[in-house]
Order: C-alpha cells, then structure tokens, then sequence
C-alpha cells in the first residue's frame, strides 16, 4: 500500500482528479456548463442513450397498452353496443318513415270515402304457377277479413279475398276469369263489365267488355268500379291500352292496364267494411 | 356415430332443405328461373326422400310439403295435398318394392311425378275451372317447367343417398 501510495503513478491518477474536480468545481461557479468529463462521456453515451430511450419508451408504451387493452375492448364492445342500438333504430325510424308515407297515401282514399275501414297487410307469398298473378297476405280473419274483401293500394284495385285463413288470406286479382265486377269509364260514364283472361294476363292485362257500338271510350281514359256490391265505386282498376270488337257479339270490348304493378306488390290495404257492402250479394240471393 | 344421431342429422338437413326450397319459391325472388321453366325444387326433394326412407316418412313427408304449398298457392285447396301425400307414398313403395334405388329410377320417378303434377294442374286449372284453354302457357311454361323441375333430382338423389348411407 505505501509503495503505491508513494508511486509515481497514483500521484498522476490522484492530479487527474483534482484537475477534473478542478474543471467541475468552475463549471458549477460559473453556471450553465457541463463539467468536462460529463460532456466528453456524453459524446459516447448520447446515442445509446437515445437508442436505450427509444426502446425503453417502446417497451413501456408496449406495456400501457396491454395494461389497458382490456379497458379499451370493454369500452370497444360498449361502443359497438351503442351502435348496433341505433343502427336498429334508424332500421325502426325509416321503417316507420315509409309506413307513414304510405298511410298519407290511403288518408286521401280515407278522407274521400269516411266510410271505408281498412286493415293493412303485407304479401307473404307469391304462387310463381299462377299466371293471374295471385298471393297471399299476412291478414286473416282475427284482423277482421273476410270473404270477398276488397284489395287495393293506392294506385288502385288489386282483386279480392278468396280464401280467408286465421292470420292469412289468398286474393284473386283483377287479372283472373273468375273475378268479374261492374265498371265504366271515369271520362265517359259507359259502363260495361271487368274480367280477366289468360291470353290477357300473360300480357298483365284485364278485359273491359260488354261496351255498346255507340260507345265512347278511348285508349287513355280510366277505368274505375261502379259498386257492384263487392267493391265500392270509384276505385281506380286502370287504362285503357286497346278497343277492339268482340268476335262473338255485337259489342265491343277494351284492354285494360291495370293500375298496379303486381309484380312490385308488399304493402296492400283490405277494405273490410264500406258502405254498401254485399248489398247486391244479398239482394242477388 | 350413434343410428339415432345420423337420423337426426339426415332429418334435419331434409327438413332445412324443404324450408328453404318452400321460401325460395314463395318469396317472389325468381333465383332459378331459366326463362319462363319455373322449377317445383319441393317435388323433387320430397321425392328423393321418400325413395330413400319408409313408405311412412315418404307419407308424411309428402303429406307435410302439400299443406305447406296448399297454404301459398292460388289453385284448388287441397289439390297440392293429396298430390305430394299420395306420390311420395306411391313412389316410396315403388322404390323399395319393385324399383331399385338408383338414379335411373329415380330420375324416372321424378320425370313422372313432375309431368303428371303439371299435367294435373292445366287440367284442373283450365279445363275444370272454365278458364279459356292456353296452348302457349302449356307448351311455354308447363313443359318446360316439368322437365327443368325433373332433372332437380339429381342434386338431391345424391343428398339423401349420402345420408341415408351413413
């Protein structure tokens, strides 16, 4: 220990010491200066310093993320929630939108005929081997249908119930033989009868037919329902598209476009009660 | 694979076919329509079944496929009815009785029924009702649909034979 004490090599380590402590003590005197062995250290440091930083910074960042992954997944989830929530509630709010503007439809029908009650239904099915263009309703006779009911839409007459179930019914279309109703024309006042054929109804069309030579009707003009105890009267069936003359009779006879579209139906309104209704069924008995 | 396990497998894939062909013809939405050949995938399916089980299942699950299209369809009331209950019956008989269960005689069985279903409904519809005899819609539609409604067999002969087989 005393050889070292005296050699010539700890009296260098120990002036070394004393000039950095030296440099140090002046650089805090003086202020704002790194003392020089921090400054010459830090040239090396500084860039595994950083580089340690960097990968601690991402290592912690790393690690605040999982400590709170599962807060985020549970706020996640509850946000998720909330939106399916409203999602569904736009579905209902614009559900209920075109409910509504289909109902303002009908109100002008209803407001026009206080009379009539209506039952709402929508088609649940469609037979594709009907070429009358027949279906079935989601309404029976718990919503108070019954046989014969009318069915139309706003555009107009649709045909009528045939066969009545508890929640469904079948409805005969103006298209088919079998439904026959009285109508005229709107512009004209002449009248004659309404039924389908099957060469018509392969082409979506009806038939207006026992029309006198003297008639007036003209392609374009409307044809409506005269209230022959079935229907009420007025109710929009469609256009005229063709006169022609009966081959059998004297008569004369027109094409009628239907006013509905029934490939396109969904919605449709039952008329279950209206003034005069089955008068004639009765009366005919 | 217990026996009761694969019938209940083999009885769930038919009865989710039968719903879905049953949905696919009533909905409107025209998927296999090729031109006016309207298929009737229901008689087919109904049919393989009943070729492939007993004269109990083929009874019933005809019986069960006619009130279902009895309950959508335009035509006479129980027509659809009698008719799947009494040729799935029939064909389940003749196919374990005196036909072999291969796909010749069921493509057989099911051009038969097919045609004699359509055949039965233009007479019904158009010489019974007094609706005006349509040699279009009889050569346009009817033909057509019995025979594209005939070869529908094919995918399910090979269904029910899978699963029958297990």
């Amino acid at each position: 220990m005393r050889f070292f004490l005296r050699s010539r090599q700890f009296k260098k380590i120990l002036c070394i010491i004393a000039i950095v402590l030296a440099l140090s003590i002046l650089a805090g005197i003086f202020g704002g200066l790194m003392s020089p062995q921090a400054g010459i250290v830090g040239i090396f440091t500084a860039p595994f310093q950083k580089l340690s930083n960097s990968v601690i910074g991402a290592f912690s960042d790393f690690a605040e993320n999982f400590r709170s992954a599962t807060e985020l997944n549970a706020e996640k989830e509850e946000l998720k929630a909330q939106v399916d929530e409203l999602r569904g509630q736009l579905v209902d709010y614009y559900d209920i939108l075109n409910q509504n503007e289909e109902y303002k439809k009908y109100l002008e029908i209803k407001e026009q005929n206080p009379d009539f009650k209506f039952c709402p239904a929508m088609v649940t099915a469609t037979d594709p081997d009907d070429i009358f263009s027949g279906f079935t309703l989601d309404a029976g006779s718990l919503n108070g249908v019954s046989l014969y009911d009318p069915v139309i839409t706003e555009a107009g007459l649709v045909g009528y119930i045939t066969e009545v179930g508890f929640t469904t019914s079948k409805v005969t279309t103006v298209l088919s033989p079998s439904l026959t109703c009285g109508a005229y024309d709107s512009r004209t006042n002449d009248a004659g009868a309404l039924s389908g054929t099957t060469e018509l109804a392969t082409q979506n069309q009806t038939k207006f037919f026992n029309l006198p030579r003297t008639c007036s009707v003209a392609v374009g003009d409307i044809i409506v329902t005269s209230g022959s105890g079935v229907f009420p009267d007025k109710l929009i069936i469609g256009t005229v598209s063709n006169i022609s003359s009966d081959p059998i009779s004297s008569s004369l006879y027109a094409t009628v476009s239907p006013a509905v579209n029934f490939e396109e139906l969904r919605n449709v309104m039952i008329l279950t009660d209206f003034a005069g209704q089955g008068n004639q069924l009765i009366s005919g008995e | 694979m217990n026996i009761k396990r694969k019938r209940f497998i083999a009885a769930f894939v038919n009865i989710l076919l039968l719903a879905a062909a049953f949905m696919l013809r009533y909905s409107g939405v025209a998927v296999f329509n090729i031109g006016q050949a309207v298929p009737l995938i229901l008689l087919p399916a109904a049919l393989s079944i009943s070729i492939f089980y007993s004269e109990n299942i083929g009874l019933l699950t005809g019986f069960l496929t006619g009130v279902f299209i009895d309950s959508v369809s335009s035509d006479s009331s129980c027509f659809n009815t009698l008719f799947f209950t009494i040729g799935c019956a029939v064909c389940s008989v003749l196919s374990s009785r005196f036909l072999n269960r291969n796909l010749k005689a069921a493509l057989c069985l099911s051009a038969g029924m097919s045609f004699l279903y359509f055949m039965l409904k233009y007479i019904i519809y158009f010489v019974f009702f007094g609706v005006s005899v349509n040699y279009d819609y009889f050569i346009l539609y009817l033909i057509p649909s019995a025979v594209y409604t005939a070869v529908w067999v094919f995918p399910f002969y090979f269904l029910n034979k899978k699963l029958s087989s297990y």
